[in-house]
């Protein structure tokens, strides 16, 4: 993966106790604690990632989680505020391109895209086997899988700008710090697809 | 029918001496220039794979050219079955009308727009404005010329020609008018910061988000677009109404054809093998779903594209707008983006603005921005002939307006002068005599009449004492020259 390269964060685990242990590593690194603040999370990774305990990755003495899961939004217009407000998005990804080092994320039923936009921090959590060599590979799973969800996104690292003298600057107006948890081996609750 | 695109008042003349006197516009542009030319290069030698992608992303491009009208038709059919109304407009009016209706229906106050040069050249923003909605640039560069009130300079970095004082300084003032703090230095980081918090806001508010786009699929009906900064992600999911509005040259057959060229604006743009965010939109939200515009409207823009279909200079409607092209050109890098007059610069701006808008707008563009050094269609990933263009349109014009009488009187005379060996040899031996007169520090600085004016910005070597004819002639008729011989330096 070309992912950090692009100025990305990395973690790769087992499934089981050590992924919590590394989504844990992971918020830490990515979200920049204020003091007296405890930083707020909007944990949304889809339905496929259901079975992974976020309590014990994000105890709730260090982080207010806003969980959505099983699809359904809390209140109207709720989830677009929290989201405004969260210090860090978690997001599960469609599939994810080694040789430009590109995660994609769909929009579908129990699985937004706004977690993974006005935060300033993105983690996403991703299976292995979602890897493909090259972004047109991942395009084509995109196609293969029955109609288009109405918005998708590549992503390929953190917001960044350099239209001010030229210089590089990062978290514009998306994320400035992205993350990626990679999940090596088969997943327990979905047969390792 | 011609388009209508935007055009600064001032003559040619005007435009380019501005350029030339700003000393440091030139060097801001000539910088970000050659930087984006350098990571292009690097990019290309560092993934072997671009090479082939190139190729094969010129094809689609110029397959979807070819076949224009029925993959419009079928982008139509596909987009409407996945929820989303899809108009075609003539021009500039249509559009903001549409818009603007739309704006009313919805009771539409607020606008949020990422970068699109389409809407740049329709002078979208003035229109709405004019109508009385709040239209706001959410691109870092586009905002920062927005509130300077300027035209972009460079086509991927808008405000290239302004540096950090003049932008805090703008910044500032935006934030006294608002009552808000402003940027608390002139580094990026506090200027960047300070744009995101007050964009952030208004994406939260807005009631209609307008986006352009890079690509149109018209297998799935899809709307791609590219950025960097995350911005039209922003426009096209937070507003309930997000607007569409692309030229007709962005569609492509298949979603294959889409992963060949989808590389193609970062890799020749900046030099990225992907830009950060590549944003693929098929329908508005799902029923049910929170996320995303409840209504997507897409405005499909001739503005004079249709009549180059099937022409000659088809080819320049395959443009991707990577700006690979501005940045090798050695006009674009003396003058910058403003001296071209209109939306579009660089080498495509110079030959494309004319064969939208007419060839008599702007009809110096392609008559006195070219070198024919050709360095822009070795850099072009979609290999459009643009000196090629540069030629065919200089004699178009040359026929159809014709030409001054002074410059046909000096070709002619120029042409009978050079056109005989023995002609050529009179005029050397000629100019020789006169040219001590017109020499500083050994070299050639000045010349009578209107051949002078050549000379204002350059100088030559002079014609030599002996001329290689001349030797060549001495050394034939005297036999004690040897081959050892030097021939005259
Ligand atoms: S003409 Fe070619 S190089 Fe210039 S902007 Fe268009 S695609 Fe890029």
């Amino acid at each position: 993966m070309r992912w950090e390269a692009l100025g990305g964060h990395y973690w790769e685990s087992e499934p089981g106790a050590g992924l919590a242990q590394a989504v844990a590593a992971a918020a830490d690194r990515l979200v920049e604690r204020a003091p007296e603040r405890m930083p707020s999370v909007l944990w949304w990774p889809g339905p496929a990632w259901a079975a992974l305990a976020w309590k014990a990755a994000l105890p709730a003495g260090r982080w207010a989680v806003t969980p959505v899961t099983g699809g359904g939004p809390m209140e109207p217009g709720a989830l677009r505020s929290v989201a405004a407000s969260a210090a860090l998005g978690v997001t599960g990804a469609a599939w994810a391109a080694a040789d430009t080092g590109s995660v994609a994320l769909a929009s579908e039923p129990g699985q937004g895209l706004w977690p993974s936009l006005l935060p300033p921090s993105h983690l996403i959590l991703l299976r292995a086997a979602q890897v493909v060599p090259t972004l047109a590979d991942g395009l084509r799973v995109m196609r293969s899988e029955g109609g288009m969800p109405p918005m998708a996104k590549i992503i390929s690292g953190p917001s960044s700008t350099a239209d001010i003298e030229g210089q590089l600057w990062v978290g514009v107006h998306g994320p400035g710090r992205v993350g990626v948890v990679v999940v090596t081996g088969p997943m327990p609750d979905d047969g390792g697809r | 029918m011609a388009g209508s695109l935007p055009r600064d008042p001032a003559p040619w003349a005007v435009r380019r001496d501005r350029a030339l006197a700003n000393p440091r516009l030139r060097a801001n542009i000539g910088r970000v220039a050659r930087r984006l030319a350098g990571a292009r290069q690097q990019a290309y030698a560092s993934y072997p794979a671009g090479r082939a992608l190139r190729v094969a992303g010129r094809d689609a491009k110029r397959r979807a050219v070819a076949h224009l009208e029925p993959l419009l038709d079928q982008l139509r059919d596909q987009l409407s079955a996945n929820g989303a109304r899809v108009i075609f407009a003539e021009g500039p009016k249509e559009v903001a009308d549409y818009i603007v209706s739309l704006a009313a229906r919805r009771g539409a106050q607020r606008v949020v727009k990422s970068k699109s040069m389409l809407t740049e050249e329709l002078d979208l923003n003035r229109r709405l404005a004019a109508a009385g909605l709040t239209v706001r640039e959410t691109d870092l560069g586009e905002y920062i010329i927005q509130l300077l009130d300027e035209r972009p300079s460079h086509i991927l970095a808008p405000a290239a020609h302004r540096n950090r004082q003049e932008i805090a300084a703008i910044f500032q003032d935006t934030a006294d008018r608002a009552g808000v703090p402003g940027p608390t230095s002139d580094e990026v980081g506090p200027l960047a910061a300070f744009a995101r918090a007050r964009l952030r806001e208004e994406f939260l508010a807005a009631d209609i988000g307008i986006t352009g786009a890079n690509f149109l699929v018209a297998e799935t009906g899809t709307v791609v677009l590219v950025t960097n900064e995350g911005n039209a992600d922003m426009v096209a999911s937070l507003p309930p109404v997000h607007v569409v509005v692309a030229g007709i040259d962005k569609v492509l057959d298949t979603w294959e054809d889409l992963a060949a060229v989808i590389q193609q604006p970062a890799l020749s743009g900046v030099g990225q093998r992907l830009s950060a965010y590549t944003t693929l939109i098929s329908g508005p939200r799902a029923p049910g779903a929170e996320e995303g515009p409840e209504e997507l409207h897409v405005l499909l823009v001739d503005n004079g594209r249709r009549p180059l279909l099937g022409g000659p200079y088809a080819d320049v409607l395959t443009c991707i707008r990577c700006g690979a092209c501005y940045n090798v050109c050695p006009v674009y890098r003396q003058v910058g983006g403003h001296a071209y007059g209109s939306t579009y610069a660089g080498p495509i701006g110079a030959v494309e603005t004319p064969l939208l808008a007419g060839l008599n707008f702007l009809p110096e563009l392609p008559k006195s921005l070219c070198t024919l050094c050709n360095a822009c269609v070795d850099a072009c990933p979609m290999d459009i002939a643009l000196p090629d263009h540069f030629i065919t349109l200089r004699r178009q014009q040359v026929d159809e307006r014709g030409e001054p009488s002074t410059t046909r009187l000096t070709y002619r005379t120029w042409g009978r002068l050079w056109s005989s060996p023995r002609q050529y040899q009179r005029f050397l031996a000629w100019a020789r005599r006169g040219q001590r007169f017109m020499m500083r520090q050994g070299r050639l600085v000045r010349a009578p009449g209107f051949l002078g004016g050549w000379f204002e910005t350059r100088d030559m070597p002079p014609i030599a004492a002996e001329t290689f004819h001349e030797w060549w002639a001495r050394r034939a008729s005297s036999p004690a020259l040897s081959r050892s011989d030097e021939a005259p330096s």
